[in-house]
């Protein structure tokens, strides 16, 4: 028994829903019960620090996060951190662009990207807003649905011009979560890679906070998380 | 390949082990999905743009969308005349400029207007007092519609009354096209105002609030509850310069447009690309202050307080010297 840990999450708070993401963190804290979570905003680069044991890349416009790490000089530090041993990181919508290796529908001239998963993400995969929707994704990892309160082997997924994996190009990536399409095919929209997580649905929309859950305890499990 | 889904939570019922068909159910349209484009808007810029080389400054400057227009409001304002939805064909041109979001205008109540914008993706409508309204009694129907909308307010009674509407976002109106801020600032202030007294009050009370602001008390009480608007709220109408971003910002609103502000500069990508970095170090006064070092001159803009007033300054000036010192020729006359 360890005892109630203590953990710093970073949220870079460029642009998009974070403040959202930041609601859902204490709460998932709260129901956890034995961890405290300080949760920080990332804004320029001296905000990210080793303290930090997890970060955040929330969604928002993919290419305005991008342009705004370029030119704030954060991209460099963020990617490194990201890369660090035991730093786990998550990205939703465009924190799954982000953290992608290679991705289709850029804007022209490209956009940064961090290279850390070994993935290749189309970007606004389902369309305009006018395609985005909501829909009950199969989750496919246990960890997410064995928690206790747990009611469903569903997820409720909300898509805003969502991106999703085309495919994976490492064993090392993990499909956590696949929607089935009309023409019966499936595609990747929740993926694991070591100590990166990434979902192409946005679980700060939703009262659920399995994920976020799910978050916190890959940082637990794979962290230097102060005991208290 | 069956699966169960999570049925109807709607009425409280949680039905497990529904077997359906493959292809899981989708919904399109609905209002989470709507106010979801707006809150991934939080935090962002969005810019008016005229032409897809706009279009394309405007996102390589950082802006999470461009709302395409036939003329940005300065000119509007300058041309007079009937202003109206834009053509679509330049909208066209827009939506295949750029990737991020683009959104355009319709005329208040013109909701045939609306569903040509929506026929073509536009990503977000703004039923917007900038054109002509259509309707001098009725809004746009905004619930039918699957994109979202964003409507103005100058107050929490309007705000409220565009969201009962169907509205995703709410603006401040400002005062568009005049390179003057203090309107938008006065609109924010004044919903946040309204917010803090609907908190104040009791449960008797709140429902005469919501008679005076004639809006559904259901809606004010979840507003007294969140202790602010239930959709994003953006600043609009005379945002010219970083500090004007970081201003509204700093009472409170999620995210700015800009329109005339940037394309009416005399250098618009250098002072886009520093009004989209405001909206992140809004709390920064030192990154503020390098960001508006050397944008070149701001759009010239018409001071609201002097719109209408006759085209001299002189009858002004007059008023300033009775209210302080009396008649300046008087003063000039005993002194001499």
């Amino acid at each position: 028994m360890t005892g109630t840990q203590m953990i710093n999450i970073g949220v870079l708070e460029v642009q998009g829903a974070f403040l959202e993401h930041k609601i859902s963190l204490v709460r998932a804290a709260r129901e956890l019960n034995d961890v405290i979570v300080n949760v920080t905003e990332i804004r320029n680069p001296s905000h990210i620090t080793d303290d930090l044991h997890g970060i955040i890349i929330p969604g928002g416009e993919s290419t305005a996060i991008s342009l705004f790490l370029k030119r704030n000089e954060m991209e460099e530090p963020l990617r490194s951190w990201v890369k660090g041993n035991g730093h786990v990181t998550w990205g939703t919508c465009a924190g799954m662009i982000l953290l992608a290796k290679e991705t289709e529908h850029q804007k022209n001239g490209g956009q940064v990207s961090l290279m850390c998963m070994d993935t290749i993400v189309s970007r606004n995969y389902f369309g305009r807003q006018i395609n985005s929707f909501e829909a009950d994704l199969t989750i496919t990892d246990s960890d997410l649905i064995s928690k206790p309160g747990c009611i469903s082997d569903l997820f409720h997924g909300v898509f805003i011009r969502a991106p999703a994996i085309l495919k994976t190009t490492s064993d090392d990536v993990k499909v956590l979560a696949t929607l089935q399409r009309g023409d019966n095919s499936t595609v990747i929209v929740a993926a694991k890679q070591g100590n990166q997580l990434c979902t192409s649905f946005h679980p700060e929309l939703t009262e659920d906070t399995r994920w976020h859950r799910y978050f916190i305890q890959m940082v637990l499990k794979s962290s230097n998380s102060i005991n208290i | 390949m069956s699966q169960t889904v999570n049925g109807s939570t709607e009425n409280g019922i949680n039905v497990t082990n529904l077997v359906t068909s493959p292809e899981t159910v989708v919904k399109t349209g609905t209002f989470k999905v709507k106010a979801g484009l707006a809150q991934m808007a939080k935090g962002g810029i969005i810019m008016d743009v005229t032409t897809p080389e706009e279009a394309v400054i405007a996102e390589e400057a950082g802006a999470c969308a461009v709302m395409a227009l036939e003329r940005v409001p300065a000119d509007i304002r300058r041309d007079g005349g009937v202003a109206r939805m834009t053509d679509p064909k330049k909208i066209r041109g827009i939506i295949k400029a750029v990737t991020i979001p683009v959104m355009a205008k319709s005329r208040i109540g013109h909701f045939a207007e609306a569903q040509i914008l929506e026929s073509l993706g536009v990503d977000m409508i703004d039923e917007s007092e900038v054109l002509t309204p259509a309707d001098e009694v009725n809004h746009i129907d905004k619930h039918p519609f699957k994109v979202p909308f964003v409507c103005g307010a100058r107050d929490l009674g309007e705000a409220l009354r565009r969201i009962a509407e169907g509205a995703a976002m709410i603006r401040t109106k400002g005062e568009a096209g005049t390179g003057d801020v203090s309107e938008a600032v006065k609109h924010a202030r004044t919903i946040n105002k309204q917010i803090q007294i609907a908190k104040s009050l009791d449960a008797i009370e709140i429902y005469n609030y919501a008679k005076e602001l004639r809006v559904p008390v259901d809606l004010l009480k979840k507003t007294a509850e969140l202790g602010r608007l239930p959709v994003v709220n953006f600043a609009a109408g005379g945002l010219a310069t970083p500090a004007d971003v970081s201003l509204l910002m700093q009472l409170g609103v999620d995210g700015v447009f800009v329109g005339s502000g940037i394309f009416k500069s005399s250098n618009p990508p250098k002072r886009a690309r520093a009004m989209a970095q405001a909206v992140t170090h809004y709390k920064e006064p030192a990154i503020l202050a390098d960001l508006s070092e050397d944008l070149g001159d701001a759009m010239f803009g018409v001071p609201v307080k002097k719109q209408g007033a006759v085209p001299s300054g002189a009858p002004d000036q007059q008023k300033i010297w009775n209210a302080t010192l009396g008649d300046p020729s008087q003063w000039v006359k005993n002194n001499a």
